[in-house]
């Protein structure tokens, strides 16, 4: 083979080796736990995002610079339901990850990037798996986009980021939510997620204060009622001063929709209650007695296990 | 070029690599269940993993099918390395390139013979350059060494076997399989220390 005229699988391997070099520059290793370190992306000036289950500890963190230079972080914020938390570096460390704008699909090709000290980025390779709309993490978390792919994420690359060919970056990649294939957290959800660790160093969620479990009414039962649907959801228990109970909620009510919206599983209600409905007003239309009512609730900040 | 006509043309360029290292591969075997692979580097020398060449009167097959027994010349634990002399094989032999140019993110091919099949081909990519970090290695001499750390799929059988570049260049010795990774002795410390062997050998010899 000609080493004159570079052929095309030379420019393949050229190109994912030049999409590793310009990433790279963005990131960072994370000392946060014993042993092996974790990677981090450099999501905005003086920011660093990486998975929250690489954190071990709350002080003393350090990063590894690309240029081999160290510093020092602090701990803005975690969010176990998404496993993402945000550290803060100095400003001016580092350029700022160059972020994708368009999704990709399965086929496209990918590369996993980490940093783990100074003897340079690490990397694997694969192609996207499976995408999809929004989906619930088994820690709790609103994850906006399912992204999977089939390449390794070593020991070390967790918190670095998925990026295509061009090295642009389409989130971040975490072994604790992988099951089987490598999941990355996507940009939208870190950006979300980062606004509200910046703002007050949590992802606050809506809380009503009441135990639901899913039913569903016989036809005869739907019919005499009156309802359109046949979901709803029973309420097993009240916590006495949460918002259900100030509401008016009680025992044995069966919840049929939230703002008009059916609800056939309490993930339903779930999806109702994000950061943003702290402070507001849901409506609930309910079964008592076998007749319907309705009850506004205003939802609570669920309460934060003490640390 | 076109995407496609890019696509097809990687694609054939890695069946020919693929292709023409096969000839420069030998099986290796020492003992009835113990098969690697080795790196045909002169016209009678074989250079393979010391342990793939377990014993001092490993059989060397060529990609032809010819079965020969060889002689260890040379062999160092630590390394892993091991150099053999076989005569009368028709080996196609390959010079050893270097891996100092090689960027993670670069495409890396490997050829051996995984739990048994004979010449497959494993596709990946550079995960790191350098001395690995002793937390991704396991305990023993190895630690000292430099390794292509890579991103590649392989299993008992690629030992002792190639590991080219996208040019085409043998740039590594398939040798372990550490924390996932696939690591490789780099081409130019292979190639150093067979050259070196060879020449003591010679000189004891005169």
């Amino acid at each position: 083979m000609s080493s004159t005229s570079p052929g095309p699988l030379q420019a393949l391997s050229d190109a994912l080796a030049a999409a590793v070099e310009q990433a790279g520059r963005a990131v960072v290793a994370v000392h946060a736990r014993p042993r092996l370190p974790s990677s981090g992306v450099h999501w905005r000036d003086g920011i660093v995002v990486t998975t929250d289950g690489t954190i071990r500890r709350t002080d003393g963190i350090s990063v590894t610079l690309p240029d081999g230079r160290s510093a020092n972080a602090t701990l803005q914020g975690r969010d176990p339901g998404t496993d993402l938390a945000v550290l803060r570096i100095p400003a001016g460390s580092l350029p700022v990850a160059q972020l994708a704008s368009e999704p990709l699909r399965p086929g496209h090709l990918v590369l996993a990037l980490g940093r783990i000290d100074e003897s340079g980025p690490r990397s694997s390779f694969g192609a996207v798996s499976s995408t999809g709309g929004a989906w619930r993490s088994w820690k709790g978390g609103e994850i906006d986009w399912r992204l999977q792919s089939d390449l390794t994420i070593y020991p070390g690359l967790g918190g670095g980021p998925l990026v295509d060919v061009a090295g642009l970056v389409h989130g971040v990649n975490s072994g604790g939510l992988s099951r089987g294939l490598a999941t990355t957290i996507p940009v939208k959800t870190v950006e979300r997620v980062l606004t509200a660790l910046l703002a007050r160093g949590y992802v606050a969620r809506g809380y009503l204060g009441a135990a639901l479990q899913a039913v569903r009414f016989s036809d005869a039962a739907r019919q005499r009622i009156g309802l359109k649907d046949a979901g709803g959801l029973v309420v097993l228990e009240v916590d006495p001063d949460g918002p259900a109970s100030v509401g008016g909620l009680m025992l044995g009510d069966v919840v049929v929709t939230a703002n008009g919206k059916p609800l056939e599983s309490p993930d339903d209600l779930l999806r109702l209650l994000g950061s943003d409905m702290v402070g507001r007003t849901l409506n609930l239309e309910l079964v008592r007695a076998g007749a319907r009512t309705t009850a506004d609730l205003l939802v609570g900040e669920r309460p934060r296990r003490s640390a | 070029m076109s995407a496609l006509a890019a696509i097809l043309g990687a694609q054939s360029a890695v069946s020919a690599l693929a292709e023409r290292v096969r000839q420069s591969t030998v099986e290796l075997r020492s003992g009835p269940h113990h098969l690697g692979a080795g790196i045909a580097w002169g016209d009678d020398l074989v250079l393979t993993n010391a342990h793939v060449a377990a014993d001092d009167r490993p059989e060397v097959t060529s990609a032809r099918g010819r079965t020969r027994a060889a002689r260890l010349i040379a062999r160092d634990p630590a390394r892993d390395l091991a150099l053999l002399r076989v005569s009368a094989l028709d080996l196609a032999p390959v010079s050893l390139g270097r891996a100092d140019r090689l960027r993670p993110g670069m495409l890396v091919f490997a050829v051996g013979h995984p739990l048994g099949v004979v010449g497959a081909l494993s596709t990946g990519v550079v995960h790191a350059v350098g001395t690995a970090p002793s937390r991704l290695l396991p305990p023993g001499p190895g630690q000292r060494f430099r390794w292509l750390q890579l991103d590649l799929d392989v299993a008992p059988g690629n030992s002792g076997g190639p590991v080219l570049d996208a040019a085409g260049e043998v740039v590594g010795l398939t040798t372990m399989i550490s924390a996932g990774l696939t690591l490789a002795v780099p081409g130019e410390e292979a190639l150093r220390w067979a050259t070196r062997r060879l020449e003591a050998c010679r000189r004891s010899a005169s």
